[in-house]
């Protein structure tokens, strides 16, 4: 009985020589990508360390790894100074490292003394010991500081009550490592405070805890340490508080590219790229007041006609909710939004499709293209009525500018009929790029036009929408990387929702700092 | 998914185009060569097989399969299902015997009957598109509704029907073509149309395909999906109208099996329950071939309970090969177990 006291959950222990987990050369490749490079850490008991990064910084591979999800190529794992390898995720928890994810893994409909003791439910003769299951449920999430009735079903409680549920589970099973992804990305603010504080006393109690997160305050409030992953590489591990947030933000980003984009040389005798003519007169799009019911405040810009304007900011600022608003894809609370001086209803995709404005989403498999349709259906897909006659489809018009579009975005090797899902990362997006081509959009909003392509691949994408706009039409770029977001004309910088400031391309220096030092 | 792209980049291009091409061929071939295996067996194992009657009777019984499997296909091609044609079918003989027993003419009977089951399938999508009710849910409920609805309006006996206008029309022959058969070969070839002519069909596929990105690229999403539960609703009432005609009476049972017997059809056929793939005419020859498989072991004197049997086994087969990634799947696995064994 007394192994569930949560003051038994962590045997480490302080005074233990051995840090509680160590990874050394952790690595991990997809096909064509090295998502996890050479990445050696250790993890103490007592310890808050966070691990952060951007986007495809490999956080999520690494998280995968130590959760048993997936089996690193290369490295090893050790709890307690021995090495362990998982080939399931039951058996990083059975050596006491448990993951607690986003989208928690309770059962909903099971009630929380159930949830907490799920797989290891105590019995009495035959039957399950209700008593001694409830009894103890409650005593662990009182000691978390929660008072909730152990009977109800999880699916009733509140996001954050669910997650002290989770702890609870965590430490019935004898945590020695807590690994939380992200968990304060669907909180409100204050229990943000009272989910810190919770982890505060865990970490007295001696376990180790990994928390990944990009939020820059949460860090400071609640870390030791902090590593920072990019590009699949571990940068460096840095003490908190003593590390000043501009760095950690700069590690995160990395110096602007110093490699040659759109084949021009970067160095401080030239002029950086630029992926507009620089030569914007009037204004096209004009938003004013735009705000969501979640993260936007009171967003005012405008969008002029021949112009890239970057939208910059960390992941979660808010740009992919911008691109959504402006497309009609999600409801606004509050803003008026007007093209060429007509204000515009933008309730729903098809109204922005039909004043000329085209997105290409972040996501592109659940949201750019559909998978099992071909090429030719793709990208002829938002542009139907054009390609038909009452209705009935000119299936060699459609073919034409499928082939068209395949000689002009260069998809080398791709016929018409190809299925779209079997093609390359770069070549989706040309895909998706296409569909708006066709579709005669004067307006284009991309969100993280390049997450998920490979080099070669993106320079092509920057090369279309450069030509997008010196054929006449406009780019509204939003994107978390800075060596993108530099090539723009003009970048707004959005932070926690709220623009706040604006940049002229000339006043951008060459590492981006003028940006960077916005995010904050 | 680039794993594929990666090892096919070794090849060729002009080569690769060419592999593209055949194996596209070869996957919209695949279910005519499985039915044209099937008739050479049933020839092999039994004379009477390929005798112009019993062939005749295969179809012909299969018709009105095939045309709520056409209707079926429309709905499942958008990720859905309906589960009310069946008791649809039934309402249909019942409404149709109802009108006819009044002495009115079989057009009035038929645009009645019409109206009445197209305006269900309206309901049934209006249920799932504005009450965002899933599509299981709804049409089982409509199911039941249907299926009480027709029989407090028959009053409980079975209705006759002696307009011999209107049972010619639909149980009758043109030459020695039987009637049914013309029935389901035209609605077949004017759905395969409309699937791949007509922007409405190319809407459905997206849909199916993925709703989201159909949302994105600005399709009426709502519109289309009223329109395929409506339309399966109206083949629904066909389908009660060639039954109504085949067995002379209206009653509210005659339906049961047959939402079942639709879906397995349009699933042999190589549609996918999450939609955006199959089509009609495929649709139709899995109900072919399940209907043939049956008609062989009929001729072979296998009782109807290990038919039944059988048949399940037929489905299950048919949807693991057709389903594209599971023989993949499958050798990959037994391959895994083998390395793990070493």
């Amino acid at each position: 009985m007394g192994a569930v006291l949560p003051s038994d959950a962590a045997p480490a222990g302080e005074g233990s020589l051995e840090p509680t987990l160590a990874v050394s050369g952790l690595t991990k490749a997809y096909v064509g990508v090295r998502a996890l490079q050479d990445v050696s850490l250790t993890f103490v008991a007592g310890e808050v360390h966070a691990i952060a990064g951007q986007n495809g910084a490999g956080k999520s591979t690494f998280i995968r790894i130590l959760s048993g999800a997936e089996q690193p190529d290369s490295g090893t794992v050790k709890v307690l100074g021995s090495p362990v390898a998982f080939d399931t995720p039951h058996a990083a928890q059975k050596a006491g490292i448990i993951t607690i994810y986003q989208e928690l893994s309770l059962v909903s409909g099971l009630s929380v003394a159930e949830n907490v003791f799920m797989g290891d439910l105590p019995v009495k003769g035959a039957t399950i010991d209700r008593r001694r299951m409830r009894y103890e449920a409650g005593r662990t999430l009182e000691w978390l500081g929660f008072t909730i009735d152990v009977d109800v079903s999880v699916g009733s409680l509140a996001i954050a009550q669910q997650q002290a549920v989770e702890l609870a589970k965590a430490l019935h099973r004898k945590a020695k490592v807590i690994l939380l992804d992200e968990p304060t990305a669907t909180l409100p603010a204050p229990d943000v405070k009272r989910l810190i504080s919770v982890l505060k006393t865990l970490r007295e109690r001696g376990v180790a805890i990994i928390y990944v997160s990009h939020r820059m305050e949460e860090l400071y409030e609640l870390c030791d340490r902090v590593s920072v992953l990019r590009d699949g590489a571990l940068v460096g591990t840095y003490d908190l508080p003593d590390t000043k947030s501009s760095e950690i933000i700069r590690a995160m980003i990395g110096r602007a590219l110093k490699t040659s984009l759109l084949g021009q040389s970067l160095d401080e005798s030239h002029e950086r790229p630029r992926l507009g003519t620089g030569t914007a007169s009037d204004t096209l799009l004009s938003v004013k007041g735009l705000q969501d019911q979640s993260i936007l405040r009171d967003i005012s810009f405008d969008l002029r006609s021949g112009e890239v304007l970057g939208v910059a900011g960390l992941v979660g600022s808010g740009q992919t909710e911008l691109a959504k608003c402006l497309f009609g894809a999600r409801e606004r609370t509050a803003g008026q939004i007007s093209l060429g001086g007509r204000v515009l209803k933008l309730d729903n995709p098809r109204d922005a499709i039909r004043n000329g404005i085209g997105l290409l989403p972040q996501d592109r498999k659940e949201q750019g293209f559909v998978h099992h349709m071909s090429v030719t259906h793709n990208i002829t897909l938002a542009s139907l009525p054009a390609f038909s006659r009452y209705t009935v489809l000119n299936k060699k018009n459609e073919r034409r500018l499928a082939q068209d579009m395949i000689r002009k975005l260069t998809m080398r090797s791709v016929v018409p009929e190809k299925t779209v899902g079997t093609l390359s990362g770069g070549t989706q997006q040309k895909v998706v790029f296409a569909k708006w081509l066709a579709s005669t959009a004067r307006i284009l909003l991309v969100d993280e036009p390049t997450r998920g392509i490979d080099v070669g691949a993106k320079e092509e994408i920057y090369e279309l929408i450069a030509r997008f706009v010196r054929q006449g039409g406009s780019v509204l770029m939003c994107t978390s990387e800075l060596p993108e977001v530099m090539m723009s004309d003009r970048v707004l910088v959005l932070a926690r929702g709220r623009l706040v400031g604006e940049l002229k391309h000339e006043e951008i220096d060459l590492h981006g700092d003028a940006i960077v030092n916005l995010f904050y | 998914m680039d794993q594929n792209v990666l090892k096919s980049d070794a090849i060729p291009t002009a080569d690769r185009k060419l592999l593209d091409r055949v194996l596209l061929a070869f996957s919209k071939m695949y279910l005519f060569l499985v039915f044209a295996i099937i008739i050479g067996l049933g020839a092999v194992l039994s004379p009477y097989f390929l005798n112009l009657r019993n062939l005749t009777n295969i179809i012909t019984a299969a018709s009105i399969t095939s045309v709520l499997a056409v209707g079926q296909f429309f709905v499942i091609v958008t990720g859905g299902i309906d589960l009310s044609v069946g008791s649809l079918a039934a309402l249909s003989t019942v409404v149709s015997a109802i009108v006819l027993a009044n002495h009115y003419p079989a057009l009035v009977a038929i645009l009645l009957t019409f109206l009445t089951c197209g305006t269900v399938g309206l309901a049934n999508g209006a249920l799932i598109v504005y009450a965002r009710i899933t599509p299981f849910i709804a049409t089982l409920a409509m199911l039941s509704i249907v299926e009480g609805f027709s029989y407090i309006i028959q009053t409980g006996e079975l209705i006759q029907i002696s307009d011999t206008s209107f049972t010619s029309l639909f149980a009758g022959s043109i030459g020695p073509i039987p009637a049914p058969v013309i029935i389901f070969l035209v609605i077949m070839v004017a759905a395969a149309f409309l699937m791949s002519n007509f922007t409405f069909g190319r809407e459905l596929y997206a849909i199916g395909g993925n709703r989201e990105a159909a949302r994105l690229s600005g399709l009426p999403i709502n519109r289309d999906l009223l329109l395929a539960y409506a339309i399966s609703g109206l083949l629904a009432g066909l389908a009660g109208l060639m039954l109504a005609s085949q067995l002379l009476e209206g009653s509210s049972l005659v339906g049961r099996g047959y939402e079942l017997d639709s879906i397995a059809a349009v699933v042999v056929g190589g549609a996918s329950l999450f939609g955006g793939s199959g089509d009609p005419i495929r649709s139709v020859i899995g109900g072919l071939i399940i209907a043939t498989i049956l008609n062989i072991m009929n001729l072979m004197g296998i009782q109807s309970q290990p038919q039944l049997v059988i048949k399940g086994f037929v489905i299950l087969i048919a949807v693991f090969f057709s389903s594209g990634d599971a023989p993949r799947r499958l050798l990959r696995s037994l391959g895994s177990l083998s390395r793990r064994r070493r």
